[in-house]
């Protein structure tokens, strides 16, 4: 690695920019585009966000990566930045600002398909540029429509900036502790092949390909002018056919005279036009190679078809990543600038489905015909067949890529070893002449091999002189290439104390609260009494933290006799926050929790959630203090003192046993209702005023629950109004109707005897119940107390209450003609089924 | 500005190596979850499987504690969510949230303690009845190094593990016997080929899909 040291001597540092420390985060190859500081409100605070648009040359793509800070800015090293966010730019990325924020702080929100939107503020100031910032944004989303629709976007990189990626970057910083260097052999070679034939014979290239001490692992074979015919315009239409079979055959050919002792296979070939590059490795290295791309650039006549350019292809072999290009440039002595506007097309253009451009490649190796000629030094351009390396020297002053490169106008960077060899061009076909036709062209070396990059060696540069056919010779040039491979044990025991360092600090840092108590006792609870109780969780680990109730299976967090707030909160370090429980068993929750209670010993269990932490569960306990309200008829008829005097353990008992054995005819409390409303004569008048009036239980309700509830020997204490609601909900509030499991029967019954065969199939406490009470409502009806019209309808709907039948369209008016059948006295036809009901001694007739 | 171009081309070739762009590093993540009676040592097989640790006196589960542990089989970085829920029987109708979705669980008896095999036996019914159907369920008799005072017999345990297709090891937090061994084994028996692993479409330059040339891509 070699990475400069920041810190100069007597720490005089230069400062360093949060831009600066933000690259740390990142991958070399990856940019940041934009930064920008944010806020984000949690709770009631202002926390600070740091948002950092990134582009990744690996992945071609963009992305947003939303920082939090671990402690308060400027920040200082890059470990005080943790990743919060990440927002990939894709087709369902979107940012919207809200035209609603205030003169001194903006907002805007960011989103994704499977995320947000998320709200950021800001305090627009010089270094928050939004407008900036929203353009540099937009013109990446501009970008990215460019692609073919149907292409997937590469954002594979991100996952190094989710949790798994972690542990790829922390190996990465490790690199040097299991990266080896392998050398490999790699045999570049170019040949304009004028478009003649490859040769006879079984391996007429073997003395250009085949000819090294040692087997190359890799041969990068460029090919130019495999086949041109004079009219462009045909180049199409022989494209996919001849040119197929001339491509193949010149593969077959090559093959077969590639070194002779290994073995080897095509990885890729990429043709333009006439210009081929093909990349052959050994078979043994072939399952290092885990990448291989190629690409062509077109130049030549209008720039576009190709008959000059540039092929491509990029491979990755261990962790090095390799590149090959093969270019034909632009001809004719004069043209230079067009040969170094061909070069700068083809670095322009030359990138990679995988957004690499050639400069993101470790080793890069450039062959072609280059086209390049000598400045011709006036009798010097025809060295003789037994020239010298002082002739060459000579001549290569005049050479025009020597010259363009040390003017810097193309092939910055590379490198080119010394030529020791003869121009390769231009020779009369079949022979080792120069040009001898009228036009006599000056010899040149238009034919070359450069590299760029590290740890590249070059053994052997040299051209063929006796492969005659074309009037170029072929070149070749050999390296040796340290090659940067995994030691796989070395490798191996990194990346495990990586895995485990990773999985310290992300278990160690894991968001934790704690919680005053995880049971909350309500001690003792009774029916329309709400009470509350109060517990603190508090954040007391180094990190911010959101919480909340999760939801359970029932849909909800909580069971609806209990209410929490807040539901959720974020905790700032060191903070706490009271959470507040209400419980109330109410008419609409009673039923709930006395079927809980059967089943539980718990009033609910609540999840507290820490976001990317534990959950804790928090039990709600207490002692329901029984009452009649919500109680069966049966379970009613079962006890043998008053409610107030069974815990809510005995209640449990006496709710689930189902015997047939009863201790009264019909519950003592109903009754005793009954029998004080009965009494009341005309002051009972309108007791029953409409349905609604149970919604709101006042004090009187209880002060007549705990009469009831103990047997008391003390005068009834409310008035009829109040008694007339307790009897109500007597009836209603119970889990089950009183008239079940006939409700259905009795709505579709025409007449009394009918209705009467399933009220005798009733339970008897229920049975008794509903008898004794249709004689009260009709004595109160008789005396006009009430109407009957009223009465049959709140009555109807609390004997008959039914989930499914509720929903019939005349649901309504079956309750009442129900009712009627037996509170309505004209319609009394049949003798009344007395059952053991009447007044008189308040406890008379209730022993069974 | 904060911009800085790409492709500067300036000081040497791009060293842009990226470690995961190579075979050998697929990754996966699974939900892992951990049942049994309280008491039989949950907690402490996962303390000591992501910590190494091991406290005689571990305090009781009230929730589910979410720990990850990442670990690699062959070519394979399999990283581990792990839901360590509460044994208390009170808490058993949360469990369906915490097993819902996961791709494996470890139920844990006390192989001194014959009522936690039953109640171990109960879990894996309930899972088989209603967890992802390809959950892979280990049983695990933790309390392994208290084997002379055992109830619990290892060939019944084993046998009753067999039949119904469930891994078996018997397990000690307080030694560490066979812990990083079972969920070694749950990963290895674990499917790994599915999720966004990438490698292997783009190496086949010849084949004809593949060879299209993209069209200028953005710069």
């Amino acid at each position: 690695m070699e990475t400069v040291g920041d810190s100069v001597p007597n720490g005089t540092a230069p400062p360093r920019t949060t831009l600066d420390i933000v690259k740390e985060r990142f991958k070399e190859d990856e940019v940041i585009l934009s930064i920008f500081d944010a806020y984000q409100i949690i709770g009631h605070e202002y926390t600070n966000r740091l948002l950092a648009l990134v582009s990744s040359a690996s992945g071609g793509t963009f992305a947003i990566i939303a920082f939090s800070y671990l402690r308060t800015p400027p920040l200082t090293t890059v470990n005080e930045l943790i990743i919060n966010k990440v927002f990939a730019i894709d087709s369902s990325f979107q940012i919207r600002q809200d035209s609603m924020g205030s003169i001194n702080t903006q907002q805007f929100d960011l989103s994704t398909a499977e995320d947000g939107p998320f709200k950021y503020y800001y305090f627009p100031t010089e270094s928050s540029n939004y407008e900036d910032f929203h353009a540099k944004i937009t013109s990446c989303q501009r970008s990215m429509a460019q692609y073919d629709p149907e292409a997937v976007l590469n954002f594979r990189w991100l996952n190094d900036y989710r949790q798994i990626g972690e542990v790829k970057q922390e190996l990465k910083k490790r690199e040097s502790e299991y990266i080896v260097y392998e050398d490999i052999h790699i045999f570049c070679a170019t040949w304009n092949v004028n478009n003649k034939p490859c040769g006879d014979g079984e391996n007429p290239l073997r003395s250009w390909l085949g000819h090294t001490a040692q087997p190359p692992d890799i041969y990068a074979i460029g090919l130019q002018e495999l086949y041109a015919p004079a009219k462009a315009m045909a180049y199409e239409m022989v494209k996919t056919t001849q040119m197929g079979g001339i491509e193949k055959t010149w593969i077959d050919k090559i093959m077969a005279s590639l070194h002779p002792d290994a073995k080897y296979e095509v990885l890729g070939t990429q043709r333009l036009v006439a210009t081929m590059l093909t990349v052959i490795v050994r078979q043994q290295i072939r399952p290092q190679i885990t990448r291989c791309r190629l690409k062509t650039v077109a130049r030549g006549v209008f720039n576009a078809l190709g008959n000059k350019g540039g092929v491509g292809i990029s491979l990755q072999l261990n962790e090095g990543n390799l590149c090959f290009i093969n270019s034909h440039l632009a001809a004719h002595m004069a043209n230079v600038e067009e040969r170094n506007a061909d070069y700068n097309a083809i670095v322009q253009g030359m990138t990679f489905d995988d957004g690499r451009t050639i400069s993101d490649h470790d080793h890069i190796f450039w062959v072609g015909d280059l086209n390049y000629r000598i400045q011709e030094p006036p009798g010097q351009q025809r060295p003789g067949p037994m020239s010298d390396a002082q002739t060459y020297e000579l001549l290569l002053q005049y050479d025009q890529l020597r010259q363009e490169m040390q003017r810097g106008k193309c092939f910055e960077g590379y490198t080119e070893g010394d030529i020791k060899f003869r121009p390769t061009y231009k020779y009369d076909p079949g022979t080792d002449t120069y040009d001898s036709s009228e036009k006599q062209r000056a010899p040149a070396y238009c034919d070359r091999v450069l590299w760029k990059g590290t740890r590249i060696e070059q053994l052997a540069y040299n051209s063929i002189m006796e492969i005659r056919q074309s009037d170029h010779k072929p070149v070749y040039a050999v390296f040796r290439v340290k090659i940067k491979t995994r030691d796989a044990v070395k490798y191996k025991r990194v990346q495990e104390e990586v895995l485990k360092a990773v999985d310290k600090r992300e278990n160690d840092n894991q968001p934790q609260i704690n919680v005053e108590k995880t049971v909350i006792d309500f001690g003792s609870v009774r029916f329309n009494e709400p009470v509350t109780q109060n517990f603190t969780v508090f954040n007391n680990c180094p990190l911010p933290v959101d919480f909340s109730f999760k939801e359970k299976d029932i849909h909800a967090i909580c069971e609806p006799w209990l209410h929490v707030d807040p539901r959720h909160d974020s905790l700032l370090i060191d903070s706490a926050r009271s959470i507040r429980l209400k419980m109330h068993v109410s008419v609409r929750t009673i039923a709930g929790l006395l079927r809980k209670i059967r089943q539980s010993d718990n009033f609910d269990i609540l999840i507290l959630h820490v976001e990317n932490g534990r959950d804790i569960f928090i039990t709600v306990t207490g002692d329901y203090q029984p009452s009649c309200f919500g109680l069966s008829m049966e379970t009613m008829c079962r006890t043998d003192r008053p409610l107030g005097e069974y815990t809510q353990e005995q209640i449990k008992q006496l709710i689930n046993d189902d015997s047939p054995e009863y201790r009264v005819t019909m519950p003592r409390e109903f009754f005793l209702l009954i029998d004080f409303l009965y009494k009341q004569g005309p002051k009972q008048e309108g007791a029953f005023p409409s349905y609604d009036s149970r919604q709101s239980l006042g004090s009187q309700f209880n002060l007549l629950r705990d009469w009831l509830d103990s047997w008391s020997d003390e005068p009834f204490p409310v008035n009829a109004e109040t008694a007339a609601q307790a009897l109500l909900l007597l009836l209603d509030l119970p889990e089950q109707a009183l008239l079940e499991p006939f409700v259905e029967d009795l709505l579709t019954c025409s007449n009394k005897s009918r209705a009467m065969d399933y009220i005798s199939l009733l339970s008897p406490p229920k049975r008794n119940v509903f008898m004794h009470l249709c004689m009260f409502l009709r004595a109160g009806i008789e005396s006009q107390y009430y109407d009957l019209q009223q009465v049959a309808s709140i009555f109807g709907r609390i004997l008959l209450r039914s989930g499914e039948c509720t929903a019939w369209m005349d649901y309504h008016s079956r309750c009442v003609q129900f009712m009627r059948l037996f509170i309505d006295n004209d319609m009394e036809s049949l003798g009344n089924g007395n059952d053991g009901a009447g007044s008189g001694d308040r406890t008379a007739g209730l022993q069974a | 500005m904060a911009t800085t171009p790409r492709s500067g081309g300036v000081g040497g070739a791009g060293t842009a190596t990226r470690p995961n762009g190579t075979s050998q590093n697929k990754s996966c993540q699974f939900k892992l979850v951990l049942l049994g009676e309280s008491a039989v040592g949950k907690s402490s097989l996962v303390l000591r499987f992501v910590k190494g640790q091991f406290h005689e006196y571990q305090e009781s589960t009230i929730g589910a504690a979410f720990l990850t542990q990442t670990i690699c089989i062959e070519d394979t970085v399999v990283k581990f969510e792990i839901w360590d829920t509460a044994g208390q029987e009170r808490y058993h109708s949360l469990a369906p949230m915490y097993y819902r979705g996961a791709q494996a669980a470890i139920v844990v008896y006390d192989i001194q303690n014959q009522d936690s095999f039953q109640r171990a036996k109960t879990w894996v019914k309930e899972l088989h009845k209603q967890a992802s159907p390809n959950i892979v369920i280990a049983l695990a008799g933790n309390k392994a190094d208290l084997s002379n005072i055992r109830v619990v017999e290892f060939d019944e345990a084993k046998q009753y593990a067999e039949e119904n297709g469930l891994l078996f090891m018997e397990t000690s937090a307080k030694t560490g016997m066979n812990v990083n061994d079972i969920f070694l084994a749950i990963a290895k028996k674990l499917p790994k080929n599915d999720g966004a692993n990438n490698q292997g479409t783009s190496i086949r330059p010849n084949g004809n899909e593949t060879n299209r040339p993209t069209n200028n891509c953005c710069k």
